[in-house]
């Protein structure tokens, strides 16, 4: 569907020339950022499935309800659960066919359920293809509830303001920096041969996460990337007309606005040029994705599609972003979170079976993050704005069917419980980058500049990969 | 009001589709080869309507009112009166303060300007210009032509008018899913009060509301209702209009607030929602500012919050009790009313937020007058809302001086009162960094134009004769936006956090190595850029679509035979002549190379000129 594109796609010659073009301007610096990383693509004839990685960050738009996805199982922790969720809880009975059996108990009696609603998660953990991340979170050093409340230690700015925190996330840096650590995991690939300007790909539009120091997050739409018209039409009856569009469109200015649209201009086409050339001579991809409901599912199918294509676009590493929106379940959560999360389980099952089609379920890592997690009390028919949550890793280099991180007592006063029922998280999300970024490949000294504040906690590999 | 021009959609039956991308969109008679299989489907829009940042679908059928079944809706017979300047406003000219005193060499507040600043202002204040409006600009100057469209009668009857022309049984994109954004395409579109109409749009990007994610049956009364409401509260008072949008349903249903109660033993505690975005999004923000925009820092050189969580806990409180007016399920004249306090929910203790107290025993409506006066008189609010109206209106980048001018007009419009828009607004307008002669090399300067700003400049340059007749394209902003990726809609942003954050700049450009912002690029990423450029095609080269909609371009007939002519007046109406003299010369001879014998071979040249001027850099952002 991607090659009905009119005009014949850039045959190699033409190709090659486009390289030749791009790295002769690549001294330019950021006025080129693309052609900064163009080289590598010279290779993709000698490119193969054999070493190749891709992390895929799914978030979760909005702070996921955390309580209610894995939720408190043993009696001691789901009776103050069910206390102060009342109707927005789920009770024992009805969580007993989905509780999460560790192939080693929790330390401390503690047991947790998955959502009903999550029955392929369920099946990829019992596989040990999916793991659970306990309370994790933002954090700028070790923290514990009573800390936070006496102001002994520093806090993330903003912890409960979606935007700031879903900036913070992503980027683990000071707001002024403009990268975001997936970004910063694809530079470290960058003085290797497998960069590409697809090693950091957004199906869900613009996000910090993606861009690097060096590397430029490529974004794709769910069904594509986009041509430009005036190359398959004679515009107006005009070929002159045609020509002058792109001309106009692309010529380099010397005002920044308008030269950082023409500049994204550019980029559109370069991209769209090389993946329509790897589209052709890639098979098609024959896993079903429900699409049609889903836009998770859409998403996560062009994920699969490109990642089909890894061998055209001679890539050795890559992260993709992808979003699902909806979790700001401040009401009528009974309704609401049980088809969000549904809709994540579907998309899960589906993608990873397309990673099993590609041959590459043991080279492809999915791993969950939301803004915060959610208040343990019920506001009516919702839960408001927390901090820690659980999340979820899944693939078969992922030593699953186990938590990582500790699991937090929510009874009031509990060490990770702050008074008004939100988790204060135990594991900080750059300890989850790191231990992603390990297995990806970057080195130990390389994932101390990607990650600020790693040695203030006191783990940087929280045991994901066996 | 004359509606004959607006439904003109080919119906075969007048059957409300259930699902709009089902039984709507799908047979909307598009031709298949006409669309490009990598454009954006029906299906993915559902990213965007469910809310990439995560305020999703919010449902609302537990909160008390049911949305679920098919409303009906009665005319309202006497509409609530404009809120707004009845003469007009003290000037805040140089001479009569409180602006500071002009840059004596820019001369913005008399008529010592020609037909290109005029054009510049005209695309700065509305939706670009036309040899009246420039006529007008001419003979009124800046301060005046403010005045006249500031008096002009609010054009806003929305709601009234998707009753009259029933909307219920005759919905305008064959599904009532979508008609909230119609009824604000619409008013964008055909209403002759430009300068309210971008006051609309602004201010619908400050105070967001998304008809879509408070339920799908109802969008063209809720929508409408709030374009309304926004609409009538363009030129008045800041505090009556933060007032108006907390005890809207509207409002009241998108973040949460109706049915939020009162801590009452049984464990629940009162939805914080509003309370929070209130604060964050619609006045304050994060951090305390200074008067110029920029942050106030601590001893250690750090910002400072503007509230905890203790001050989001007491508003909550402060703001519980709010439930609907409606009764039964029959009717949706509810949307135009305020909600109501019941006083069993309402918190009856003391509460205390951003060093405010409202003693015990206040009542709801006490409590939450008591609760807005606080917010609204914050001293960030004034820099808070003029940086928004600024980058709305005038350019990305303000200088703090330029901030702290429209936010001393906020403070005090020079009469005594705070929160004056229509001051604020005009003193935008008129200052030296609005009007003063745009370098086109400095960075600081302009910003990237709104999608939806442009698809409404061209709808009406295609409908100067009747700008009535520009409703025809109503129709293609929904269906573009909904089925090809039209990068943006009124009311239809993805969450209260708005199309894009105030502070985005694009990475990897020297804008963000130069820390300068540019936030409509959020959305023109680079599919979109191009979808943009694709899209415009699609409506200047046709003039049939779905819905049979006609450009009259006759008024530009007389420069078809002169190309040079011709990009002239096309460039000096749509983009101020700011076209760069090599985008000149390329336009001008692809023109020169069409035939242009006929009038049909003229009418094809006057639509590529008016595209190849709206798809260059040098329009697409306006300086």
């Amino acid at each position: 569907m991607i090659n009905n594109y009119p005009d014949k796609p850039l045959g190699s010659a033409a190709r090659r020339e486009f390289l030749k073009r791009t790295a002769a301007t690549s001294a330019l610096g950021v006025a080129a950022p693309m052609a900064l990383q163009l080289s590598a693509v010279t290779n993709a004839a000698a490119a193969s499935g054999e070493d190749y990685k891709a992390l895929v960050c799914i978030f979760l738009y909005g702070g996921n309800d955390h309580f209610n996805t894995v939720v408190p199982y043993d009696a001691v922790q789901h009776a103050h659960y069910e206390k102060v969720r009342g109707s927005i809880g789920t009770s024992r009975a009805a969580l007993a066919a989905s509780k999460l059996n560790p192939a080693i108990a929790l330390e401390g009696g503690y047991e947790y359920a998955l959502s009903p609603h999550m029955p392929n998660l369920l099946q990829m953990w019992n596989q040990g293809r999916a793991g659970i991340q306990l309370n994790v979170g933002t954090l700028m050093e070790p923290t514990t509830a009573v800390q936070q409340r006496n102001g002994s230690v520093e806090i993330p700015p903003n912890i409960f303001a979606h935007n700031l925190q879903q900036d913070f996330w992503q980027r683990l840096e000071d707001a002024g920096a403009n990268s975001g650590w997936g970004g910063r995991l694809a530079d470290r690939m960058l003085s290797q041969e497998d960069a590409s300007p697809f090693s950091s790909i957004s199906i869900a539009g613009n996000s910090v996460m993606m861009t690097g120091q060096h590397t430029m997050v490529t974004n794709v739409t769910p069904t594509g990337t986009s041509l430009l018209r005036a190359r398959s039409t004679n515009m107006f009856g005009s070929a002159q007309v045609s020509a002058a569009v792109e001309k106009l469109m692309t010529t380099q200015s010397g005002h920044l606005f308008k030269e950082a649209h023409a500049s994204l201009v550019r980029r559109s086409l370069e991209a769209n040029d090389i993946l329509e050339d790897a589209f052709s001579r890639a098979p098609a991809l024959n896993t079903q994705f429900t699409t049609a409901e889903e836009p998770l599912s859409e998403q996560l199918r062009k994920v699969a599609e490109l990642i089909s294509i890894r061998g055209e676009l001679g890539v050795k590493r890559q992260i993709f972003f992808v979003g699902q929106g909806g979790y700001d379940t401040h009401s009528n959560s009974n309704t609401t979170h049980p088809a969000l999360v549904g809709a994540l389980d579907t998309a899960l099952q589906q993608f990873y079976d397309a990673t099993v089609e590609l041959g590459v379920s043991d080279k492809v890592t999915t791993f969950t993050g939301s803004d915060f997690g959610r208040s343990l009390s019920n506001n009516g028919d919702g839960s408001d704005h927390g901090w820690g949550g659980h999340q979820i890793v899944m693939g078969d280099a992922v030593a699953g069917g186990r938590f990582y991180g500790t699991p937090p007592d929510i009874r009031d006063g509990g060490e990770q419980m702050m008074s008004s029922r939100r988790l204060v998280p135990s594991t900080s999300i750059e300890q989850v980058g790191s231990s992603l970024g390990r297995w990806f490949g970057v080195s130990d000294g390389d994932l101390a500049d990607v990650f600020p504040r790693l040695d203030r906690f006191d783990s940087d590999d929280l045991g994901y990969f066996s | 009001m004359d509606g004959a021009n607006f439904v003109r959609f080919e119906t075969s039956d007048s059957k409300q589709p259930e699902d709009a991308h089902e039984k709507g969109v799908s047979r909307w008679d598009i031709d298949s080869a006409d669309i490009h299989p990598l454009l954006i489907k029906p299906k993915t829009r559902r990213a965007v309507l469910t809310g990439m940042l995560g305020l999703g679908i919010a449902g609302c059928s537990d909160s008390g009112v049911s949305l679920d079944s098919e409303p009906s809706a009665t005319r309202v017979s006497e509409p609530v009166a404009p809120v707004g300047p009845t003469t007009p406003t003290a000037e805040p000219t140089p001479e009569s303060a409180p602006l500071p005193p002009a840059d004596t060499s820019v001369v913005y507040a008399d008529r010592s300007f020609d037909r290109v600043s005029a054009s510049r202002f005209l695309g700065q204040a509305g939706f670009g210009a036309s040899d009246e409006s420039i006529a007008s600009v001419l003979d009124r100057g800046y301060a005046g032509w403010i005045d006249d469209q500031m008096l002009m009668p609010d054009d806003a009857n929305t709601y009234n008018y998707i009753v009259d022309n029933d909307w219920i049984n005759n919905p305008v994109g064959n599904s009532p899913r979508f008609e909230g954004y119609s009824a604000a395409w619409m008013r964008m579109v055909s209403s002759p009060d430009e300068l309210r109409q971008r006051m609309v749009a602004a201010l619908c990007q400050i105070f967001v509301f998304n008809p879509f994610h408070v339920g799908q049956n109802h969008t063209r009364f809720s929508g409408s209702a709030w374009v309304d409401l926004i609409s009538r509260h363009a030129f008045g008072s800041y505090r009556e209009l933060l007032g108006a949008v907390t005890t809207s349903h509207q409002m009241g249903m998108y973040l949460t607030l109706i049915n939020s109660r009162r801590e009452d033993g049984s464990g629940a505690m009162p939805d914080e929602n509003f309370a929070r975005e209130v604060m964050q999004l619609f006045s304050i923000g994060l951090v305390e500012l200074n008067l110029d925009g920029t942050a106030r820092l601590d001893g250690n050189g750090n910002a400072i919050d503007t509230y905890g969580t203790d001050d989001i806990l007491g508003l909550a409180r402060a703001f519980t009790g709010w439930k609907s007016t409606r009764v039964g399920n029959d009717n949706a004249n509810f949307w135009l009313q305020p909600m109501v306090q019941d006083a069993a929910f309402h918190e009856p203790g003391e509460k205390r937020f951003l060093g405010a107290t409202i003693p015990a025993g206040k009542s709801g409506e006490e409590s939450l007058q008591i609760a807005l006066d606080a917010i609204a008189n914050h001293p960030n609010v004034a820099p808070f809302i003029a940086k928004l109206l600024i980058q709305r209106f005038i350019k990305s980048n303000p200088s703090p001086a330029y901030v702290e001018r429209i936010a001393t007009v906020f403070n005090n419009d020079g009469g005594g009162v705070r929160g004056n828009l229509a001051a604020v607004l005009k003193a935008l307008l008129l200052d030296q960094e609005a009007r003063g002669v745009p370098d086109k090399r400095s960075e600081e300067q302009g910003k990237v134009r709104e999608p939806m700003i442009s698809f409404a400049q061209l709808a009406r340059f295609a409908n100067r004769a009747n700008l009535r007749l520009a409703r025809d394209y109503v129709g293609w902003g929904l269906i573009f936006w909904w089925q090809e990726g039209f990068p943006q809609a009124p009311l239809a942003s993805p969450s209260v956090f708005n199309f894009y954050p105030p502070t985005y700049s694009p990475p990897g450009t020297e804008l963000s190595e130069r820390a300068l912002t540019a936030p409509e690029l959020f959305i023109l990423d680079e599919p979109h850029v191009v979808i943009y450029s694709n899209i415009m095609f699609r409506i200047i080269s046709s003039d049939r679509y779905r819905v049979q909609t006609f450009a009259d371009y006759d008024y530009l007939m007389v420069h078809a035979s002169d190309p040079n002519g011709l990009v002239s007046k096309v460039d000096e109406l749509l983009a101020a002549s700011s076209l760069s003299a090599e985008a000149f010369d390329t336009i001008v001879e692809a023109v020169s190379s069409m035939s242009g014998d006929t009038d049909s071979e003229k009418l094809l040249r006057i639509r590529a000129a008016i595209y190849m001027v709206m798809i260059s850099p040098d329009y697409l952002v306006q300086l």
